[in-house]
């Protein structure tokens, strides 16, 4: 049974995270002192040291963590949130080669031997126009954009990316200009640090909404539905006065749905407790809504079946009855008041006015990993078997895709 | 030490700069010198190549700083305060990053005297790194260490224990599901177990540490474009490798190791561990990001 493409699924991802958790010691013995851990993460150490580091670190999460907060913290490494890996395999582009350059030989020969003075001879064995399009089905899916997932981005992954950061190495330079380094690095920082400045609050608020931006799908989705995203996510994320929201909000809700974006929680686990799986942002689409609708609605849910509602940007939370104990794995927000969750056993919940959950008839008992919500009409649910179904009259009735 | 390895190490170093003795640059290397070969053989050869590749001039201003020479702590400040600072953002928050940076300045300049003499943290800096890189590393630790201290003393939320409840009814419910969950957890904990090192560290930092391909690929030193072909092919074989021991090892057939994959995966919606206080904002992440695939 070999793995195919197919086999990458979000299921096995969620396994191989709980394996290395499982497999990772907590204990933070025996490990490497600071001045170690920089050495390797300047790349200075000698061979044997560095296999001796990895060897530890590898296994260790107290290690694990100081090196990712050295990543973090890297100057030169822009901050964004987590992006995949691609969902294209480089081995596509290896396939295509063969049809491109039969099709180039065929071009060449033929145009020097059979090309009549004025006539253009079209091979009959050329490649399909598009050639940068999509090759299969299955990666047609993992490149759709993808309302809940941004990591599904598929090859967006690494064209979307900050460019990489500069992998400093311990080469000597001149005294004069290896001095000089900290003042620009400090200079680079000061630099950065400099718009947040006015507000007290405005820092975080800020870096929470980048977080939040960073997570809007970088390619895939159409630009002008992330750009709303975006613009219906800031002004409340930081904290801009009513009037001025209302000015960002107004194009936005006259443009088509943007889709919702997965907000990361903070690294250190400091805003959703434990049972949370995951967070959901509507996008604002309307202000003319009373009560609560007037600002952007995040969703959170998680294990138990829970289901929580924020209407403040996640200051608050409103618990909503869900009517299922099952864990609850993946959503999609369409509009701020629908909302699409799924979950283990075929559980398929759906809210079309905010707050109350309806349990809809589910095409399988399988576990869901996934859902893309278009509207409170239509959805797309994967199972952890891969299988696919779409619905266009609210789940009342599914068809495999 | 030897006296003409000492005399081109202080040269380089830059160290009169800041009124540093040569003494007390020779303490500083000598203690680099010791951390290093602490339990390998040391030649002369060996020990003049190592103290070649040094940061000196760093370390000339780390131990100036120890030393308490004001024109190197005015050096220091005015160069690695703001670095500091972002640096201590970017680990811990907006909120907590400028306590965090505050907090070792007085380690930097040591409030505890030992010997007669101030024990400064700069001691510890022993110019394998970038001084930067260190004070980085310095705050990763101090961070790593309060959220610890932290988790140890966060009681438990009530609705986890009612989860435990639903998750412990659930496992007990169905022991052919359990049977298959630990069949599938064994043979992925099998299988990660295998990996090389390095490999292992990259699934971690992208699964656990929620790193993008660009920080991994600042970690391991390669392009980010490396980091995603090489997490492809980690988790490729991880999955060939658990579907290969649950059918060898097993005997299980391909809709049985479908079966032991899917019960493990319900599993992680309720695992026991996590509810009870064991899992961390590291559980959570590859929840969260879970959505994804390569």
């Amino acid at each position: 049974m070999k793995p195919t493409d197919a086999d990458r699924d979000p299921a096995f991802d969620r396994l191989i995270a709980r394996g290395l958790e499982r497999e990772t010691d907590a204990s933070g013995n025996a490990c490497p002192d600071a001045d170690l851990l920089a050495a390797w993460f300047d790349h200075s150490l000698s061979a044997l040291e560095t296999e001796r580091i990895e060897a530890h670190a590898s296994s260790c999460a107290h290690c694990q963590q100081i090196l990712a907060d050295l990543a973090r913290s890297e100057p030169e490494v822009t901050r964004a949130a987590p992006v995949p890996a691609p969902a294209r395999p480089w081995h596509w582009h290896w396939r295509w080669l063969v049809p491109l350059a039969t099709a180039a030989v065929v071009v060449v020969v033929g145009t020097r031997t059979l090309r009549a003075p004025g006539e253009v001879l079209i091979p009959a064995s050329s490649p399909p126009p598009a050639i940068g399009g999509r090759p299969s089905t299955w990666v047609e899916l993992q490149q759709a954009p993808s309302p809940t997932q941004p990591s599904a981005q598929g090859a967006g992954g690494i064209g979307a990316q900050a460019p990489a950061g500069r992998v400093a190495r311990n080469v000597p330079t001149a005294p004069v200009d290896r001095l000089e380094e900290p003042k620009r690095e400090a200079a680079r920082a000061e630099q950065k640090a400099q718009p947040a400045a006015p507000n007290a609050d405005a820092p975080r608020n800020l870096a929470a909404a980048e977080s939040i931006v960073s997570a809007v799908p970088p390619s895939g989705a159409a630009p002008a539905q992330a750009g709303a995203a975006r613009k219906s996510l800031l002004p409340t994320a930081a904290g801009v006065a009513p009037a001025k929201a209302d000015a960002v909000t107004k194009p936005v809700a006259a443009a088509a749905p943007a889709p919702p974006i997965v907000r990361a929680v903070d690294e250190r686990g400091a805003r959703a407790p434990r049972y949370v799986n995951r967070e959901i942002v509507a996008p604002l689409l309307s202000t003319s809504g009373t009560g609560d609708f007037g600002a952007t609605a995040t969703w959170r849910y998680g294990q138990g079946g829970v289901v929580e509602r924020s209407t403040d940007g996640g200051q608050t939370w409103d618990r909503q009855a869900s009517g299922v104990a099952t864990a609850l794995i993946d959503g999609s927000a369409p509009t701020d008041r629908v909302c699409w969750i799924v979950g283990a056993r075929g559980v398929v919940l759906r809210t079309i006015d905010g707050h109350t959950w309806q349990r809809l008839t589910s095409p399988t008992s399988a576990n869901l990993v996934s859902v893309h919500a278009w509207s409170d009409s239509s959805a797309t649910i994967t199972a952890s078997d891969r299988s696919e179904y779409e619905t266009t009259d609210g789940g009342t009735t599914w068809r495999k895709r | 030490m030897d006296e003409r390895l000492l005399d081109r190490a202080f040269t380089r170093s830059n160290a009169p700069r800041w009124n540093l003795s040569r003494d007390a640059f020779a303490r500083a290397l000598e203690r680099s010198i010791a951390s290093r070969f602490a339990t390998e053989v040391k030649t002369p050869a060996v020990v003049s190549e190592y103290v070649d590749s040094l940061n000196l001039e760093e370390l000339a201003l780390a131990c100036a700083c120890a030393e308490g020479q004001v024109s190197a702590w005015a050096y220091f400040i005015e160069c690695h305060r703001p670095g500091l600072r972002a640096a201590a953002r970017a680990i811990a928050g907006d909120d907590a990053g400028g306590e965090l940076a505050d907090s070792i300045y007085a380690e930097l300049y040591g409030l505890e005297e030992r010997d007669g003499r101030r024990r400064s943290l700069f001691d510890y800096f022993h110019g394998r790194s970038r001084l930067s890189t260190w004070l980085r590393s310095i705050l990763a630790q101090r961070n790593v260490d309060l959220v610890r201290a932290a988790k140890r003393t966060r009681p438990l939320e009530e609705h986890d224990e009612a989860v435990a409840d639903a998750g412990a009814a659930g496992v007990q419910a169905d022991p052919e599901r359990a049977r298959f969950a630990g069949l599938a957890q064994q043979a992925l904990a099998s299988a990660i177990r295998q990996l090389e090192p390095p490999d292992r560290l990259r699934l971690s930092s992208y699964y656990l540490q929620r790193l993008t391909l660009a920080q991994i690929g600042r970690l391991m030193g390669e392009h980010e474009a490396t980091v995603s072909r090489k997490l492809d092919r980690i988790r490729r074989g991880l999955r060939a490798e658990v579907e290969r021991l649950l059918r060898e090892d097993h005997r299980l057939g391909r809709s049985q190791v479908q079966a032991c994959l899917d019960s493990a995966l319900e599993d992680v919606g309720m695992d026991l561990d996590e509810v009870l206080g064991n899992g961390s904002a590291r559980a959570r992440g590859w929840q969260e990001k879970a959505g994804g695939s390569f």
